[in-house]
């Protein structure tokens, strides 16, 4: 049986760890609401945008606009969005096994963008090759990175370099729940709006064009921009969750550890007597 | 009384939603005013006040810039890249930013810049001043 005083250490050492787990969680907490906030007041701007997009392909004078192209063929660049840190459960790996299913199915070609340094790490172990990395993203902000990747792959997609972007990101349902999902950027693809919208005829100004130039890019940036933000409230999300089940496990290893001690005092104790009694019984002897 | 369903969104947030009886938003070349039962329209916006006359006949003042606008069926949608609620304006930033953008279009700010994004900014920024000084809001007041 283990000495008791090894058992006291062990007690101490994982009362350690949990308050470190405790902080994280506490941390992970405050920081998610507000990612929270962010992701939820982000939400109408991008619906509505979806929203007028979809009544303005319907339109008849509807300009031709090289974004709208449906080219065919499947080189595919895929954007990955992945966590800048570990201890968040099955955050980063959800993420990975999501991105390795969608390459699997284009095996012609597929370009990786990878956001977080996790992401950045897990594919440099794998040897996967990246056409572009982005770590330390939690420290730019979201606006000006969903700019620059936007107008990145605008410009592949234009001059026929990809012709498919799809985006892997965490969808935030709840602090509790999270979701992996994949969604296509470009070509377009846009749900029917209702009968009744479809026989509004919509006046444009300037002009048709000018506002298809203005939007469609602007639609591909806010698409970027609130994967983003869903994609960090997720994680912080996770690492809360995450964080919590570690807080409570040490709870319990330490009643194990305390039981453990008790026990290993108890019968240290006996012994002793034990021993002063024999030696007491031998000297009456 | 009909009215129209007013939104105010920006990428960041949701400003305002409400009903309104008359509103009046910055086109690219100028404003244009919305009554209730205006025809479908949707038109990119460009810098300048929002001002939503509520039913009641109280007047609601916000600043935008860059974006577009969208009606249809008595609701109306503004899209803006940047809005804010006349009260929260920042008054000295403001005052900075119009004489940061003066000095670079005179030319005596060193630095890498261009001069149209200077003409954006002091639009933005004069914008800005006199939607306050419209309201009556004064420099030197703490928000």
């Amino acid at each position: 049986m283990a000495q008791p005083r090894d058992i006291r250490r062990r007690i101490k050492s994982v009362k350690k760890t949990q308050q470190v787990t405790r902080a994280m969680k506490m941390i992970a907490a405050s920081k998610l609401r507000k990612a929270q906030e962010a992701i939820i007041n982000a939400r109408p701007y991008s619906r509505k945008l979806r929203e007028t997009i979809s009544w303005l392909l319907i339109s008849e004078d509807l300009p031709v606009h090289p974004l709208l192209a449906q080219p065919e063929g499947d080189d595919l660049h895929l954007i990955v969005l992945t966590g800048e840190k570990g201890l968040c459960g099955g955050f980063n790996a959800s993420v990975f096994r999501e991105a390795a299913a969608i390459v699997s199915r284009y095996p012609a070609r597929v370009d990786l963008i990878v956001l977080g340094k996790k992401g950045v790490e897990h594919y440099r172990k794998k040897k996967f090759p990246v056409a572009a990395a982005f770590a330390g993203f939690d420290k730019q902000s979201p606006l000006a990175l969903s700019t620059r990747i936007a107008s990145e792959i605008t410009r592949c997609f234009i001059d026929g370099t990809c012709r498919k972007v799809a985006i892997t990101y965490t969808e935030f349902i709840s602090a509790l729940s999270q979701r992996v999902v994949t969604e296509w950027l470009l070509p377009m693809e846009f749900e029917k709006p209702s009968d009744l919208e479809m026989n509004l005829n919509y006046l444009f100004h300037p002009d048709p064009l000018r506002i298809v130039e203005d939007l469609l890019p602007r639609y591909i940036r806010s698409q970027i921009y609130r994967a983003i933000l869903e994609s960090q409230a997720s994680e912080y999300g996770a690492r809360m969750t995450a964080m919590d089940n570690a807080t409570r496990n040490s709870e319990e290893m330490i009643s194990h550890l305390t039981l453990q001690y008790n026990q290993a005092r108890q019968s240290a104790i006996t012994r002793e007597l034990i021993e002063i009694v024999s030696g007491a019984e031998a000297l009456k002897g | 009384m009909p009215a129209i369903e007013f939104t105010l969104v920006t990428p960041g947030k949701k400003l305002f939603a409400g009903n309104v009886s008359w509103v009046q938003v910055p086109a690219r070349d100028g404003y244009m005013g919305f009554l209730p039962g205006h025809a479908p329209l949707v038109s990119l916006a460009g810098t300048g006040m929002i001002t939503c006359r509520m039913e009641g006949g109280k007047e609601k003042i916000f600043t935008m810039s860059g974006g577009y606008f969208e009606i249809h069926l008595n609701r109306m949608t503004v899209m803006a890249d940047v809005a804010e609620h006349v009260e929260s304006i920042d008054l000295e930033r403001a005052e900075k930013a119009r004489q940061r953008a003066l000095d670079r279009i005179r030319g005596t700010l060193p630095g890498d810049w261009d001069i149209d994004r200077a003409h954006a900014a002091l639009l933005r920024a004069l914008n800005r001043i006199g939607a306050c000084q419209n309201c009556g809001i004064l420099p030197g007041r703490k928000n």
